[in-house]
């Protein structure tokens, strides 16, 4: 297990396309960030002035920006790079050469799993450092009333995680089945735009087929999309306030509970495919 | 005591679009012994690859069992075994260092003997630079060395010698024979049968994925041949294609090279001289591994 982390660490922390990949997401949040923290902490999408980064309602706020958000660009960043980590082992075929060298293919698997919890939670911590780091400084000491975290914020927190990995279990199966870095890349974005989003939006055009197009709100990025949003969690504070944002669902139509359960089943299911897809399969 | 015994093992690939379906390899059974060098050959496209990719586990077989420290459990088997399978596969953006580091760790083996190893290659002065910056050569020496990383019992090597240079193969055949007398078990495949006659202990031909031969080298170089000429070569031809004792020959260089079965050379010569064909000259002659294998596969 330890050994299995240490392979992962030395081939991903010495890879110029794990660094890059992080640059360009710093890049783009950093400078929002600052932009936002030298208007007292307000962001602005859309010429609509929003609510300020300032703990505690950066924690949300930071989740779900339509589309400019962290949860949104780690739906981004995280597939590629696990594409591209996954995919390459076929490409160099180095999954052979691990097996050769004496992993069974469930340490391969393991290994594989570890690697996309290694991703998780690398986003999870700039997540936590920039939010905490901007948030922190914008608080408001004349009228302190919350907490730095509350409860509603440590269960986005963990709705995030979640996700995270869910989105990286995605594309190691996409890694896996295509056994190549662009494929993997390519059918992700293909499943995720063609197939989860277009694809429901054309049948609702028609009446008849509207209720088909329901089914696809259960599939994972859908979920997983839908289970960081915020206002499923802070009802109070900032329903009312994400209201004001044009297309933003303050009311979920799928309650939590659904959405979590889903979310947890896809855990498993997509970690199932991609390691009977290993077993299976000639390396 | 066998160290790797096959048995029956067959392999068929199924084109996932056309269903059409190739017996890569076809019920092929043997073993082999504990200290042997174990040169396993044949034509491109026999069958070698994936018989040693299913030794590893890496193609899953259709068919047959396999037993390697007399266990079938070939996941603990590997960690006893240092093989490559057909290309140097390594990271390429990571240094020969970090690449035999990552092998170092999967066999949970100290990280002194990647030092070690790197020197027995003569890959020391070039541990720094990237995998991808290395020539071909380099490449396979560094194969070469994450197989022999952890001191296993058994190497498995595909086509070693592939892509080096006069030198570089001659320090291939110094290590591998230096791995033989320390007892080690090799298994090699190979196209360079002069290569495979001076290094190996044992072999085994396939051909379209069927075994055609198997022994040791000296048994399968010192098969009975007999060099002929007689003044009249034709009759002489035909004189030994009558002979039960002839299993084949061919006519080569102004001489007629006859294999025989069980006779000796003064049954055949006895045997001529009562058909009336006296010979001019009858020796023997040694096949070369070569020779033996070009017609045990065309
Ligand atoms: N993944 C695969 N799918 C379908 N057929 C395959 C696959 N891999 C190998 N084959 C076929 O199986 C046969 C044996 O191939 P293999 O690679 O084992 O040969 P080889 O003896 O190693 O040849 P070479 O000397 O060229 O390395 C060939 O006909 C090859 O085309
Ligand atoms: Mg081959």
């Amino acid at each position: 297990m330890i050994a299995l982390l240490q392979i992962e660490l030395i081939k991903t922390l010495k890879r110029r396309a794990f660094w890059v990949s992080l640059g360009l997401f710093l890049l783009f949040f950093l400078p929002l960030m600052i932009a936002a923290f030298g208007r007292g902490g307000s962001i602005e999408i859309n010429n609509q002035k929003l609510v300020s980064i300032a703990l505690p309602q950066g924690w949300g706020l930071m989740l779900d920006l339509q589309g400019l958000d962290i949860a949104s660009m780690s739906r981004l960043f995280l597939p590629v790079m696990v594409c591209i980590f996954i995919g390459s082992e076929f490409v160099f075929k180095t999954s052979r050469q691990n097996i050769i060298d004496g992993l069974s293919r469930e340490q391969f698997f393991l290994a594989k799993v570890i690697y996309v919890l290694f991703m998780a939670v690398i986003f999870f911590v700039l997540y936590l450092v920039l939010v905490f780091t901007f948030g922190y400084l914008l608080i408001d000491r004349s009228q302190i009333t919350d907490a730095i975290v509350r409860g509603v914020d440590v269960q986005m927190m963990g709705a995030f995680f979640v996700m995270l990995i869910g989105t990286g279990l995605l594309a190691m199966l996409f890694g896996i089945a295509s056994r190549n870095t662009g494929t993997a890349i390519g059918l992700f974005f293909f499943y995720s735009t063609v197939v989860e989003q277009i694809a429901p939006n054309l049948l609702r055009l028609k009446e008849s087929l509207r209720p088909i197009a329901e089914y696809f709100n259960y599939l994972p990025i859908h979920i997983f999309r839908e289970i960081v949003k915020p206002g499923r969690y802070d009802t109070e504070a900032l329903s009312a306030k994400f209201a004001q944002m044009q297309g933003a669902s303050a009311t979920p139509d799928m309650t939590t509970q659904t959405v979590w359960i889903c979310a947890l089943v896809y855990l498993v299911v997509l970690s199932g495919a991609s390691y009977l897809l290993l077993k299976k399969t000639d390396l | 005591m066998a160290i790797i015994e096959v048995f029956n093992l067959t392999k068929v690939y199924t084109n996932p679009l056309t269903r059409k379906q190739k017996r890569a390899v076809d019920g092929i059974s043997f073993s082999v012994e504990q200290g042997q060098i174990f040169g396993f050959l044949g034509p491109n496209g026999s069958g070698k690859t994936t018989t040693i990719g299913m030794l590893l586990d890496i193609i899953n077989r259709t068919d047959g069992e396999i037993k390697l420290f007399g266990e079938t459990n070939l996941n603990a088997a590997r960690k006893r075994i240092g093989a490559t399978l057909e290309t140097p596969n390594f990271y390429p953006y990571l240094s020969g260092y970090d690449n035999l580091k990552i092998v170092a760790k999967i066999k949970g083996i100290g990280e002194e003997r990647v030092q070690e190893i790197l020197g027995i290659v003569k890959l020391s002065s070039r541990q720094k630079d990237a995998f991808k910056a290395y020539s071909l050569g380099m490449k396979q020496r560094l194969s070469l060395a994450s197989a022999m990383l952890s001191d296993p019992d058994i190497i498995i090597l595909d086509e070693p010698a592939n892509g080096l240079d006069p030198e570089g193969i001659r320090e291939i055949r110094e290590i591998i024979k230096g791995l033989g007398r320390q007892g080690k078990t090799v298994f090699l495949s190979s196209h360079l049968l002069d290569e495979v006659e001076q290094t190996c202990t044992h072999v085994a031909v396939i051909k379209d994925g069927k075994l055609v031969k198997q022994g040791s080298v000296a048994e399968l170089t010192s098969r009975n041949i007999a060099r002929l000429q007689a003044d009249d070569m034709d009759l002489l031809r035909t004189v030994l294609r009558s002979y039960g004792g002839v299993l084949s020959n061919e006519t080569r260089d102004g001489a007629v090279f006859a294999a025989l079965g069980e006779g000796t050379l003064s049954d055949l010569n006895r045997y001529l001289a009562s058909q009336g064909v006296y010979v001019s000259h009858l020796s023997e002659a040694r096949q070369s591994l070569e020779e033996v294998f070009l017609e045990l596969t065309s």
